[in-house]
């Protein structure tokens, strides 16, 4: 029994052991599987870690290239827009001092250069002057403008508008370059003009961290074309200037000359005036005598007289009345141009002025079978004139229209308004005047060489007294001509006159 | 009386007229005020020696301080060139200068207390609200100095400052206290009163790729991470292209990819911009380094950024509450000014957008700008930073 109770146990525990065994199987089992799990998580979390590191890698240089890219256009914007400011500033000057004195303001520290040099080469042995630093003192400055003196190849190219900067020289010339202005990376570019260099720019970093772009280049090579048209501009605006003041100086020299000449003439022209009015005087009291006598000799209330004498005296007397036609046109022009001359304004319808003429005329028109014609534009209004004097005007003008006009001929007057002024016209068709003639035709005593005048007699003296009379209305009288078709004279009248007339002078 | 504030702003290349037009603009504005303080921030192309002496004339009775910069900030202008000028008359605002020569790695911790017991000296019994001071060079010692400062104004003490010297450019750098022109040295002032204060700081970069071991450091150089050259870690990324970290002082890359290093809670990772990388693959940081600290690449783009500007800006603002801010100081990071580039004056019209578009702006463009980790509180850690933005509101 006891034999049986304890192989029943031990079969039991047999039992017990293998279900504990077989349990501890399979928990070990399981946590083998977790553990093997956790081992394959661990091994992708590991791998994932290292994937994001090697991600954030890839992210940090794309990062770094972008950010290149984002400096090297922040710069090239900073230095394009401090570029655009120091243009607008320089081009809005003529002065080549105040050129420099706008560069030489922060903005040029914005270009972003630890070093900034303009020189210009200003003095007769052609060495520089600094115009604008920055970043040198002024001991750097007198050394390396001595040193550059001496490196005649190295000026040579940049005459010849060579710029060099240190991402593309070569070695040999960076290193000579280098030495002269001490700084690692630079750009240094001739400033020329029509002439040749004028001048350097120079900009230059000491450190690494800032080297030169090509877009550096192009931003100095442009600053310094600039600052090249803008100094010439200035420089031709000086020599303008100054020519313009020598210009000046001589034309108030010889303004000062002919107001002096002027004046002698106006001296002269004033005792000419005088002697011919004192002369005038003098000669018509024996003339009216001379005209009386024979005037008396002709009545024959002395007695008969021949016939001979009869015509001799006619001719004194004709002559007479020539000579007294004469002195008193010259003392006519001689009051008008000394301002002796009453002048009475009022106001008067030229078509008046011009039927009084026509009648006054009429014989002579007749005579010679001249056609006459007024056309008076209908909107002329009244002209304030000296009736008596304007009429002289157009007796003397129609007179010699009928002189040169051959029979059969007409004459024409015209008149219309144009502004503040009327445009008169007298023409005829006679025979005209040569073009070299027409200047002269105003003149005292100023005939005109042709058949016409080498028969009929005249003073020379019409036109001139015409000129003086419309010239003391304010107005100006001139000819146009053609030979054998005939002649305009062509004169113009202030409708309102002029306030104060005082004949030609302060006309 | 009032407080008034004036900002006068030149870039014009005579220093006479620099300065001549920056103190009408600032007269213009505080009109005939007795001004107590004047901030000078200004370029290397002007030297204090030759502008000092007018603005002292002109401002007799201010205290004055004022350190050259990188780059000059103001509400209409971003830029490497020019001088601003900031003057500030109040009652309600006390202001106490202090400075320190021939700053070392040596003497930094005694520096920096002595600056901060001189700044104090003459504070009185007002209100302390923060210190502001300007250094020399601080990539190296700020750690040290800062405990200097500590010791003088108390573990719990807002400080904040820039670094502005760039040995790689100018190689100089110049500070000044009222008469005292520092090559060398350190100028700060203590602003305290009845004024609050609100201040912000960002950078807006954030980690790129897996995370990396800094295993050995000293002082601002990386020497190993993962076990490797730390250059190593830009070589992986960049190839050929980090070559430039060898060859150019803060190259490129440095600029775009700065080093985030990880601490527990911060909003945001500390960055470092790598100066260098040495001939034994050893990196020269812009700032110390902790050793044993997990390492990131950093990543950014323009408009994270300004989006990072406008979060520090309303930070700034929502510690002012309901005071109304009299003028914004901005310190920027001289990196941030090259990476945003063309965009940087987003930044300042980014601050205006929550400050309003009169309020009067003005800064500067360091190398390290010293800011107490990312929430501005008084016990907050402080570091000196890279690539950031802080903005301070006073109201």
């Amino acid at each position: 029994m006891t034999n049986i109770h304890w192989l029943e146990l031990l079969v039991l525990i047999g039992v017990l052991l293998a279900i504990v065994i077989g349990i501890l199987v399979f928990v070990l089992t399981r946590k083998n599987e977790q553990l093997s799990r956790s081992n394959n998580s661990l091994i992708k979390l590991t791998r994932s870690f290292h994937e994001l590191d090697e991600q954030a890698k890839l992210i940090v240089r794309t990062d770094l290239e972008l950010n290149k890219t984002q400096d090297e256009l922040d710069k090239r914007m900073m230095g394009l827009e401090t570029l655009q400011k120091i243009s607008r500033l320089i081009s809005t000057t003529l002065d080549e001092e105040e050129i420099f004195h706008r560069i030489n303001q922060p903005l040029f520290i914005d270009l972003g250069f630890e070093k900034s040099l303009i020189l210009l080469s200003e003095t007769r042995d052609g060495s520089f002057v600094a115009r604008v630093t920055f970043g040198f003192t002024e001991e750097e400055i007198t050394s390396l403008i001595n040193q550059l003196k001496k490196e005649e190849n190295l000026l040579q190219a940049l005459k010849e508008g060579h710029a060099f900067s240190s991402v593309i020289t070569p070695k040999q010339r960076k290193e000579q370059i280098l030495k002269i202005f001490r700084v690692e990376h630079f750009i240094l570019t001739p400033i020329l003009a029509k002439d040749g260099m004028i001048g350097l720019v120079f900009v230059g970093n000491r450190t690494d961290s800032s080297v030169v772009t090509s877009g550096d280049e192009e931003l100095i090579s442009i600053l310094a074309n600039q600052i090249g048209q803008a100094i010439e501009n200035a420089r031709l605006f000086e020599e303008v200037y100054r020519s313009s003041q020598m210009l000046e100086s001589k034309v108030q020299e010889r303004t000062k000359q002919l107001a002096l000449a002027l004046e002698e003439v106006q001296k002269i022209s004033k005792t000419k005036s005088e002697f011919i009015s004192a002369v005038s005087h003098e000669l018509r009291t024996p003339l009216t005598s001379i005209k009386g006598y024979a005037s008396i000799l002709m009545s024959e209330k002395l007695g008969a007289i021949p016939g001979q004498v009869k015509e001799r005296l006619d001719k004194i007397n004709k002559h007479s009345d020539n000579l007294v036609k004469m002195i008193n046109d010259l003392l006519d022009i001689s009051r008008i141009e000394s301002g002796k001359t009453e002048i009475y304004f009022a106001k008067h319808h030229l078509k008046s002025i011009i039927d009084n003429v026509h009648d006054l005329l009429t014989p002579q028109l007749r005579e010679k079978n001249l056609q006459w014609t007024v056309h008076i534009d209908p909107t002329t209004p009244e002209v304030m004139v000296d009736k008596s004097l304007i009429e002289r005007v157009f007796i003397n003008l129609v007179s010699n229209a009928i002189k040169f006009t051959p029979p059969q001929g007409s004459i024409s007057v015209m008149a219309k308004p144009h502004e503040d002024l009327v445009l008169i016209e007298v023409n005829d068709t006679g025979i005209g005047i040569a073009e070299e003639h027409l200047p002269k035709l105003f003149n005292e005593f100023y005939r005109v060489d042709n058949e016409i005048n080498q028969s009929v007699k005249g003073t020379g003296l019409g036109l001139s007294l015409v000129k003086n009379i419309v010239e003391a209305h304010g107005g100006k009288i001139w000819a146009t001509s053609e030979v054998h078709k005939g002649t305009t004279l062509h004169f113009q009248l202030p409708i309102q006159g002029i306030k104060i007339a005082k004949g030609l002078k302060d006309a | 009386m009032p407080t008034q504030v004036g900002m006068g702003f030149s870039q014009s290349i005579d220093v006479s007229a620099a300065v001549y037009e920056a103190m009408t603009q600032t007269r213009q504005q505080t009109r005939k005020y007795k001004i107590d303080f004047v901030l000078i921030f200004h370029t290397n192309h002007y030297h204090p020696e030759e502008f000092l002496p007018v603005i002292r004339e002109n401002f007799k009775e201010a205290k004055l301080i004022g350190c050259s910069a990188a780059g000059i900030i103001s509400s209409n202008f971003v830029g490497t060139r020019g001088l601003a000028l900031l003057a500030v008359s109040s009652d309600d605002t006390v202001f106490s200068m202090g400075f320190i020569n021939n700053l070392t790695n040596q003497n930094a911790y005694q520096s920096g207390s002595l600056l901060g017991r001189d700044a104090i000296h003459n504070f009185g019994q007002h209100q302390r609200k923060a210190f502001v001071y300007f250094g020399s060079d601080l990539t190296e010692n700020n750690t040290v100095l800062m405990e200097g400062l500590r010791g003088a104004f108390g573990s719990f003490f807002p400080v904040m400052g820039a670094s502005v010297n760039d040995y790689f450019q100018t190689g100089k750098s110049y500070q000044y206290c009222n008469d005292y022109v520092l090559t060398n040295g350190l100028v700060g002032f203590l602003l305290g009163g009845r004024l609050s204060l609100g201040v912000g700081n960002r950078h807006g970069f954030k980690p790129l790729g897996r995370p990396r071991a800094i295993d050995h450091t000293h002082g601002n150089t990386i020497y190993l991470i993962d076990g490797q050259p730390a250059v190593k870690i830009y070589d992986d990324y960049f190839g050929d292209e980090a070559r430039s970290l060898r060859t150019t002082a803060r190259s490129s890359i440095s600029v775009l990819y700065p080093l985030g290093i990880y601490f527990e809670g911060e909003k945001e990772y500390l960055l470092r911009n790598v100066l260098v990388a040495q001939n034994d693959g050893s990196l020269l940081c812009q700032g110390e380094i902790p050793s044993g600290s997990e390492t990131h690449l950093m990543i950014s783009n323009k408009d994270a950024c300004i989006a990072a500007t406008t979060e520090a800006a309303l930070e700034a603002k929502k510690q002012l509450g309901d005071k109304s801010p009299l003028m914004i100081l901005v310190i920027a990071s001289f990196m941030r000014f090259t990476f945003l580039g063309r965009e940087a004056f987003k930044e300042i019209q980014a601050i205006k957008e929550i400050f309003g578009a009169r309020i009067p702006i003005m800064g500067m463009y360091a190398f390290g700008e010293i800011f107490p980790s990312q929430v501005f509180t008084e016990t907050s850690v402080v570091h000196l930073q890279n690539g950031s933005i802080t903005i301070m509101a006073i109201g």
